[in-house]
């Protein structure tokens, strides 16, 4: 199909339009806004799905602005190779009429079921035509402004795109039926698994496995009270076998009747042990008598002793004691001897040491005299030496050219010399030049050379024979210097002469000789200096005390009488002598010998003084040992003779001999005791009385413990012994047999119910991959220009854009950029076209305004799709941006 | 002519946990009706003694209503009971014996004999000795009725052992061979008849041997269960006359059919039982069926469980073999198809561990398919 002219009247904008011999191919209309160009499409669908006459807001609204008039549509198209002619004209006396290739043309109603049946698309029962309900393929096929960059909206259409898709690729969606078993197959799977594939909470395995857990562990609480009934059925046997073993045995009579014997055998044992005891008692008695008797007769036998010995102590100490004295007054006299060797050798000491300080004072002398020379030898010298420094301060103060004054001479030189010289400079040069005998006088008559330059430093006369005189005034200030020089010339003339020089080079010769004495002098002064450093009159007191001390000694010496002053000086003067040296070594030995003799004699004094007095107090002990010994004798021989004349010895000897015959014969019956003792042990009858006991207890507490046991477990079997414990538990392991086998089968239902759900999901997602074929391989290529790498998802049912998916990303339409979604939009529009013309179905394609947001790049591109799909499409482009399309190369329609 | 009833194995208490209450609880109410009817015939056939050789308890814990319960149904018949201790009552301590001599004692019950001690048992005025080989243990390895060579009886007594364990060398390959009993112990001392008790099935087994087996069929082994012996014996030395008398309530039966293409004749088998629902069936199936044919079986199946008393369907080797007409009616366009495909040849392939849900799944498939399609269904 395709439009070949279209003309409207009177609609709504459009007082008039008209597009004559539109191209089978591409087409752009151009106009601006308001132009009508929406308006153009709005009367093309006027034309075709509106009743001429209807009524109601979308048919009034084909109303011209102004309210009034008829508005018409006429529309010249092709379709299957025949040519029809449309007219329409609404509200005011409403008519259809169609030619087309039959003998007359249809009108009135007759229009719109033709209509309708050539475009299979339906009418509303009532109200006006909706795009997407009632417009077939056209709803998708003629785009409105704005509307481009939604979803494709197809609705209607999409029967008409099946019915083409299915010439193409068959039936092969399974319909209605396909969807009823999947639905199906799902409810069976959602039995069974939730959404996420896992076991559902209320799916019948889960109820068996909990039923299955539940008599598991009913199963092993009943197993274990089962097996605890077992145990007890054993303990119990055991303890009855236990029990009728202890009395088949007789084990507690024979346990008693060996406690009875050890009894008896114990009572025996205690009354061997009672008279042993007693028999013990009597030799321990006899042993004590005995006992008593020989100590007595001893005590005797010691006193008598004692006696004698003290006797004979008494005669030794007598004989120690005279031995003693005699040493003692031996000890004196030695004491005596030596006090008096004490005497000498200390008069000897003194006589030495006399010698020796005497020696040691004129030494003392000696040394002061060579002092008090030394000093004055000093003293001496450093007056020389003093006077020689006032001399040589007084002729520097007769020089009195110093650095500083030399220096401003200097200096005041300096400024004349430049003065000079400036004003030679400034002064101007005269030559006279007379002729042969002429002669040139200065004023005050003082000839001037001829032929030389004069400098006149001040106005000058120069009287010239034979011509007169001459005046010259030096200008440019010569006269200021010359007066600058007489001022330097005065100013180092009063500094020579307070220097007392008459010249400046004199100056200098009087401040080198001032400088040479200066140099003396600080020579001198350090001579002096180092000679008596704390100054003369320092010296010179030293000097007096030096000689004072020499005359001290002096008269000391003196003192002794033994020699007189000079004497003394002299041999003091003298003794730096090594014989004085001789001397003085030979009476400090003599002073050393003498002093170890005293000290001998003072060590043998103390030595006999000692050993005197130690003599003196053994002689003293020894009369004390002496009397107390006579004491002792005399004492104990008073003592022995009243013992014995109280009991002779002989009585005591006879009651020993009495005690011992007694002992023996109850140590005979201690003995007899002792066997019969040993025969029948007590310890060992207590020890087997004991053991006995135990055992009796052991057993009764055994039988005792054995017949409560025995009772607890009869009484604890007979509660659970009818309690059918072994029947619940092969109940369980029964009921847990059945619900295994039934969980295999719900499982093996439970993975057919899901095997099928998915096997069936599987297939259809494929099958619709095959349905789409047909759409995604004409969109592919225009998808390549302005998406490379792109594929579009479209929803198998409703034949909705659903996205893109973009170098394997999956993005959702509404998603994209506007300018993405309008291009993508569009290339679908012209595949389902494609698809639809090949279904045989009419299909052109109008786009008002599509490409809006499209970038220049990809509009230049969508020219491309354009160009391409209107190979076999009529593709009219309504536009308000003519330049955008004019590189488009198609018939251009102005409105 | 001494006159006895024989029988063994009550296993009273024995709990049927595989099912569900109902059933449960008419499977063990079967029991203690079973010792009601042996105690019927024996009143009414005059026997001298009632010997039960052993388990007549399923447990020795065995509850103390149960124990009320089987003296109930005993007391039809007065004359002596003779109660052998089997290995699943064997005279332990503790064991039921040790409840039921005094529970006896407290109601009055005088004609009850538990024979938990090796020792001949004099009745009918001395003219029968039963000598008894208790268990006292629930495994002997030792023949406990070897002591019955060697015993004392009167010349003119009849002798009869009374014994729980397996026959040497006579029962099936794989019964349980625990409590050995010589096969010649009749012959060896001198028996005119050996009561056996264990093997759960009617069987004279060996000369004057006979296993009475349990009266109350428990379980499905084909082994003739339901039964009582009912013995004459003229003299010492003359052959007995055995006399099989069938007292149970319930049939267990094992039917295994197998089916390929077509279950139709299935509906004959479930038909052929006289009375379903004391019947319990265990069908086991094997073979193949295409799809519409299985979703008819399982409506079958269903009709049938309603009617046994129990059905226990055993159809682990049964195989669905969807045909191309199977296929037809799930769909024949559309990606159902494909998938169907897809299961088909998991289902195909040995090796696909998802072998078994993808026959399920087809079935599936197939059912709720024609589930949603009722017009042509």
């Amino acid at each position: 199909m395709y439009l070949k002219s279209l003309a409207v009247s009177e609609f709504a904008s459009l007082a008039e339009a008209r597009l004559e011999a539109l191209d089978p191919g591409l087409n752009v209309v151009v106009g601006d806004n308001e132009a009508g160009k929406s308006t153009l499409l709005k009367a093309l669908r006027a034309a075709f799905f509106q009743k001429h006459r209807g009524r109601g807001e979308t048919v009034e609204a084909f109303l011209p602005y102004c309210g009034e008039g008829r508005p018409s549509v006429s529309i010249a198209f092709s379709h299957g190779g025949a040519d029809y002619r449309l007219s329409k004209s609404f509200l005011t006396r409403p008519a259809a009429e169609l030619l087309g290739p039959w003998p007359s043309p249809v009108s009135g109603d007759a229009v719109e079921e033709k209509l309708a049946e050539l475009f299979g698309f339906v009418h509303p029962g009532r109200g006006d035509s909706k795009l997407a309900e009632h417009q077939g393929a056209f709803g998708l096929l003629w785009v409105e402004q704005g509307r481009s960059n939604g979803g494709l909206d197809i609705g209607a259409g999409r029967d008409a795109v099946t019915a083409s898709l299915e010439g193409e690729v068959g039936t092969i969606l399974g319909g209605e039926r396909g969807r009823s078993l999947i639905a199906a197959a799902k409810a069976l799977n959602d039995r069974h698994f939730t959404a996420t594939g896992r076991t559902a909470a209320n799916a019948p395995l889960k109820a068996i496995d909990d039923e299955l857990t539940r008599a598991r562990e009913d199963l092993v609480g009943r197993r274990a009270a089962l097996a605890e009934l077992e145990e007890k059925l054993k303990r119990l046997e055991d303890r009855r076998r236990a029990l009728k073993g202890y009395e088949e045995a007789a084990t507690l009579e024979k346990a008693e009747e060996a406690l009875r014997s050890a009894e008896a055998a114990m009572r025996r044992a205690e009354d061997h042990d009672r008279e042993w005891q007693a028999a013990e008692s009597a030799v321990r008695q006899a042993e004590a008598v005995r006992t008593g008797a020989a100590e007595a007769l001893k005590r005797r036998d010691d006193l008598v002793k004692a006696v004698e010995a003290a006797r004979t102590a008494f005669e030794r100490a007598a004989a120690d004691h005279a031995e003693i004295d005699a040493a003692a007054r031996l000890a004196v006299e030695a004491v005596t001897a030596a006090a008096q060797a004490q005497e000498e050798a200390r008069k000897a000491l003194k006589a030495a040491e006399d010698r020796h300080e005497s020696h040691r004072r004129r030494a003392d002398l000696s040394r002061a005299v060579a002092e008090r020379d030394r000093l004055s030898a000093v003293v001496a010298e450093a007056g020389d030496l003093t006077e020689r420094i006032a001399a040589l301060a007084a002729h520097r103060d007769l020089l009195p050219i110093d650095q500083k004054s030399l220096a401003a001479v200097e200096k005041a030189e300096r400024r004349r010399r430049d003065c000079e010289v400036r004003l030679q400079v400034a002064a101007p040069a005269v030559t006279f030049e007379p002729e042969a005998d002429g002669a040139v006088q200065r004023e005050d008559g003082q000839a001037v050379a001829a032929g030389v330059p004069t400098r006149v430093t001040s106005r000058s006369r120069y009287l010239l024979g034979g011509f007169g005189a001459v005046t010259i005034e030096p200008g440019g200030g010569a006269a200021n210097l010359e007066s600058e020089l007489r001022e330097a010339e005065a100013a180092l003339a009063a500094l020579l002469k307070g220097g007392g020089a008459a010249s400046g080079d004199e100056a200098r010769r009087l401040f080198a000789e001032r400088q040479d004495v200066e140099a003396e002098l600080k020579l001198v002064s350090a001579r002096r200096d180092a000679l008596v450093s704390d100054g003369l009159d320092a010296a010179k007191a030293r000097l007096r005390a030096a000689e004072a001390a020499a005359d001290r000694l002096n008269a000391a010496i003196g003192g002794e009488g033994s020699k007189g002053a000079a004497e003394a000086e002299a041999e003091a003067t003298a003794g730096e002598s090594g014989d004085d040296e001789a001397l003085a070594e030979s009476l400090v030995a003599a002073l050393n010998k003498a002093r170890r003799a005293t000290a001998t004699a003072d060590e043998r004094l103390r030595a006999a003084s000692k050993e005197s007095e130690a003599a003196a107090l053994r002689r003293a002990a020894a009369e004390s040992d002496r009397s107390h010994l006579e004491a002792q004798a005399l004492r104990l021989r008073s003592e022995c003779e009243g013992a014995e004349a109280a009991a002779p010895r002989t009585t005591l000897v006879d009651r020993l001999a009495e005690a011992d015959a007694d002992l023996e014969a109850k140590r005979g019956r201690l003995a007899l005791k002792e066997r019969e003792r040993v025969g029948d042990g007590r310890e060992a009858a207590e020890a087997r009385q004991k053991a006995a006991e135990r055992t009796l207890r052991q057993i009764g507490r055994t039988l005792q413990e054995l017949r409560d046991e025995t009772i607890g477990l009869e009484a604890e079997v007979r509660v659970s012994g009818g309690s059918g414990l072994g029947e619940t538990v092969q109940l369980l392991e029964e009921e847990i047999a059945d619900l295994e086998r039934r969980r295999a089968r719900t499982a093996l239902e439970a993975s057919a119910a899901r095997l099928l759900y998915e096997t069936l999901g599987e297939a259809r997602r494929a099958a619709r991959e095959r349905w789409l074929g047909p759409i995604k391989t004409r969109v592919a290529p225009y998808l390549r220009l302005i998406h490379p790498e792109s594929d579009i998802d479209l929803d198998e049912e409703t034949l909705e854009l659903k996205g893109l998916t973009r170098a394997g990303v999956a993005e959702r339409f509404e998603r994209l950029s506007a300018g993405a979604r309008e291009q993508v939009a569009v290339v679908t529009r012209l595949a389902l076209a494609q698809v639809l013309k090949q279904g045989g179905h009419p299909a052109a394609v109008i786009l008002d305004d599509a490409l809006v947001n499209t970038d220049e790049i990809r509009l230049e591109r969508m020219h491309q799709v354009l160009r391409e799909a209107a190979k076999d499409l009529q593709v009219i482009v309504l536009t308000c941006r003519e330049r955008d399309f004019r590189d488009l190369g198609a018939p251009t329609f102005r409105l | 002519m001494i006159r006895l009833l024989h029988t063994a194995d009550w296993q009273i208490g024995k709990p049927f946990g595989g099912f569900d209450e109902e059933r449960r609880a008419g499977l063990r109410a079967a029991r203690f009706e079973a010792v009601g009817r042996i105690a019927a015939l024996a009143a009414t056939r005059g026997v001298d003694a009632v010997l039960v050789a052993g388990d007549a308890f399923d447990d020795n814990t065995v509850q103390e209503r149960d124990l009320n319960r089987v003296l109930d149904a005993m007391a039809a018949y007065e004359g002596p009971w003779i109660l052998l201790p089997g290995n699943h009552d064997a005279a332990t301590t503790g064991s039921v014996w040790d409840r039921l001599r005094p529970l006896a004692l407290r109601r009055g019950v005088a004609n009850l004999v538990i024979a938990d001690e090796p020792a001949p048992i004099a009745l009918a005025g001395g003219r029968l000795v039963v000598l008894p080989a208790p268990l006292r243990r629930r495994h002997e390895g030792a023949d406990l009725t070897a002591w019955f060579d060697a015993a004392e009886t009167p010349a003119a007594a009849l002798r009869v052992g009374l014994a729980h364990g397996a026959l040497e060398n006579r029962l099936p390959q794989g019964a349980d061979a625990g409590n050995p009993i010589a096969e010649t112990r009749a012959a060896s001392a001198r028996l005119d008849y050996l009561a056996l008790g264990d093997w759960h099935g009617f069987v004279e087994i060996a000369p004057k041997t006979v296993y009475a087996g349990t009266p109350e069929p428990d379980r499905y082994p084909a082994n003739e269960p339901g039964h009582v012996a009912l013995v004459e014996l003229d003299g010492p030395g003359e052959p007995p006359r055995i006399e099989r008398v069938a007292v149970a309530r319930y049939a267990w039966t094992v039917r295994t059919e197998r089916i390929d293409g077509d279950a139709g004749g299935l509906e004959a088998v479930f038909a052929a039982f006289p009375d379903p629902g004391h019947t319990l069936l265990r069908l086991v199936l094997s073979g193949s069926l295409p799809l519409r044919q299985r979703v008819e079986l399982e409506a079958a199946i269903g009709h049938w469980r309603e009617r046994f008393f129990h059905l226990d369907l055993r159809d682990e080797d049964l195989y669905d073999e969807p045909d191309e007409d199977d296929l037809d009616r799930i769909d024949v366009s559309g990606f159902v198809r494909s998938a169907i495909e897809t299961l088909r040849a998991k289902a195909a392939d040995p090796a696909d561990p998802e072998r078994e849900a993808a026959r399920l799944a087809i079935r599936m498939a197939y059912v709720e398919h024609r589930r949603l399609t009722p017009s042509e269904g």
